[in-house]
């Protein structure tokens, strides 16, 4: 256990330098620049900017001083945002992030299983075939389809909920639901097909055997076995879920990573989209550790290899 | 495959009445998009100095916008534009994806093995970083766009591809391929490829919907589709800084877009469920 905990730790923090490396000769790869306006600069203006930053030095001299100040814990200046560095806006956007994200995963883990378990109990009856509607239309509804939606309807027409901004609980609403329809809907989907799965299963007929009742059957010996592909599927559900809360971010003006992100790579900030990467993909892999570590422990049958 | 399993695929998949309708709503809205924004009396990207943030009227069915353009013209040509570029990142894919899964599934081995480990670390990353790096490197740039959303979505074209490969590769007609001494690649190329196309093209109907999320997501964040042109993800980007004076600005090129996808979605599940059908009895 232990060296599959060290194995996996060695694993992540290549990872990362392979996805940092990559993306900082990318970027330096790139024509123009953070200090490129419309209105040209002095060279000698532009030159002195330039030195300020340390760009003017050699390519694997910057490199080395990023990785060097990066294992400090420095993520660079912001090039455009001159009062703040990337780590400081970085970690004021990043637990509102986490906050939407993570409600947004949740909610559709809970109302997924539960969706699924009702469609599975059901099978090809009308409240199936209902509900399999409803997830048909879920997976076409992206947050960038049901967010306008949702903030005409409940914002503009009946004016209940606000529209944008981040000033109290209420603002949340519409972020997060905009943002886990989708997942949702396809969670639902999985855990359909795994519930009935289950339901197939020799210890699901044990126990129908014993005369357990349905909804004891189903939450009692379905559920736990119908959730490990569904708590596997939490990861990849993650990794695309990034995109949907970008859209969330910029389109209710909430100042997360996403805003971030996007604004960075707007302005061509160079270290402030960089930072922004390593967040993610660093948020994306410990994640994806955790959700191993306990499938590892809910399902014996998984072997570490 | 003869006259007459053609005609009853085309009649199983269009039995239940809700794929009639939403195969002729499809019908509607893809002409729409064609004629759309000639029919409309004004052009996409002219000014009306007279008819600023002007409400859905007689002229202007839609509205128009904050500079006085027709909102009505610029949905449609919106929806062309994503359209296109949808289709044109679904043709990128396959043109990486069907010969990477071919030869993955053909020759097979550490072959095999390593080109499935190169799909599989590519999955590990977030596509959008991906997607949104190559935009800031490239330049915001239509044509690239398309090149890049093709370049990260072909990752499910080549598993598709492999499997399919797999399978065929076992196939009396390879066999008698290989003893009439043809080259590997030609084998490939003329007997795997060919047989493989037909459900691949299934799946990239599959795709699509998924494509145009992805284009109008680039595009909507600002780092797709540039002004004068426009697409639905810029104009839902637009829209979205006047909800309250002019609601329209928004409504309307989001509802396009969820009528798109919405029937796109549910032929597409259709499609998929006939094929994932067909496939089980035959096994």
């Amino acid at each position: 256990m232990l060296r599959y905990v060290i194995r996996r730790t060695l694993f992540m923090v290549s990872t990362i330098w392979v996805v940092v490396t990559l993306t900082f000769f990318l970027l330096r790869a790139a024509p123009g620049g953070p200090f490129d306006t419309e209105r040209a600069v002095s060279a000698a203006v532009e030159a002195n900017l330039r030195a300020a930053y340390n760009l003017d030095a050699p390519l694997l001299e910057q490199y080395g001083s990023y990785l060097a100040d990066l294992l400090r814990g420095d993520l660079g200046p912001s090039y455009k945002q001159k009062d703040f560095n990337v780590a400081e806006l970085l970690l004021h956007g990043l637990p509102i992030s986490l906050l939407i994200g993570g409600l947004a995963l949740a909610i559709a883990v809970v109302l997924g299983l539960a969706f699924g378990a009702t469609m599975a109990r059901y099978r090809n009856r009308i409240i199936d075939s209902a509900l399999e509607s409803f997830v048909t239309c879920g997976l076409a509804l992206p947050p960038l389809v049901a967010a306008p939606l949702l903030v005409l309807l409940f914002a503009v027409v009946l004016q209940w909920l606000p529209a944008g901004g981040l000033d109290s609980g209420w603002h949340f609403i519409l972020p997060v639901i905009s943002l886990c329809i989708p997942y949702i809907a396809a969670f639902a989907r999985l855990s359909r097909s795994s519930c009935l799965e289950a339901l197939n299963q020799p210890f699901t007929t044990a126990a129908q055997a014993k005369g357990v009742n349905t909804w004891r059957l189903l939450w009692h010996h379905v559920l736990p076995s119908a959730f490990v592909p569904v708590l596997s599927f939490v990861g990849p559900a993650a990794a695309t879920l990034l995109a949907g809360s970008m859209v969330v971010e910029v389109f209710f003006a909430i100042p997360g990573i996403g805003h971030y992100f996007v604004q960075g790579a707007l302005d061509r900030d160079y270290t402030l989209v960089l930072g922004a990467v390593l967040v993610y993909t660093s948020s994306i892999l410990v994640l994806n550790f955790i959700i191993d570590l306990a499938l590892l422990r809910l399902d014996p049958r998984i072997r570490l290899t | 495959m003869s006259e007459s399993i053609k005609t009853s695929a085309w009649q199983a998949f269009f039995a239940p009445l809700q794929i009639k309708i939403s195969c002729s709503l499809l019908v509607v809205v893809l002409l729409a998009v064609l004629i759309g924004p000639h029919l409309a009396a004004w052009e996409y990207d002219v000014i009306h100095w007279d008819a600023i943030g002007g409400a859905p009227s007689k002229e202007h069915w839609f509205g128009t916008d904050n500079v006085g353009r027709d909102i009505f013209a610029r949905t449609m040509m919106g929806g062309r534009v994503s359209l296109l570029i949808a289709i044109l990142a679904t043709t990128v894919s396959f043109c990486i994806g069907v010969p990477w899964g071919a030869v993955s599934g053909y020759v097979g081995g550490s072959t095999d093995q390593f080109m499935m480990r190169v799909v599989d670390g590519m999955y590990a990353i977030p596509y959008v970083l991906i997607v949104i790096v190559l935009v800031v490197i490239l330049g915001r740039n239509i044509y690239l766009l398309f090149i890049a959303i093709g370049a990260v979505s072909w990752l499910d074209v080549s598993r598709i591809v492999r499997g399919q490969a797999l399978v065929l590769k076992a196939a009396p007609f390879i066999a008698s391929a290989r003893a009439m001494g043809l080259s590997e690649f030609r084998i490939v190329t003329r007997h795997v490829v060919p047989n493989v196309l037909g459900t691949s093209i299934v799946f990239a109907t599959l795709m699509i919907p998924g494509v145009i999320i992805s284009e109008s997501f680039i595009s909507f964040l600002g780092l797709g589709v540039q002004e004068p042109m426009t697409s639905l993800g810029v104009l839902i980007a637009d829209g979205s800084k006047n909800i309250h004076s002019s609601p329209w600005q928004l409504g309307f090129p989001t509802g396009f877009l969820t009528i798109l996808l919405l029937l796109m979605t549910t032929l597409g599940e259709r499609l998929r469920r006939l094929v994932v059908g067909a496939e089980r009895s035959l096994l």
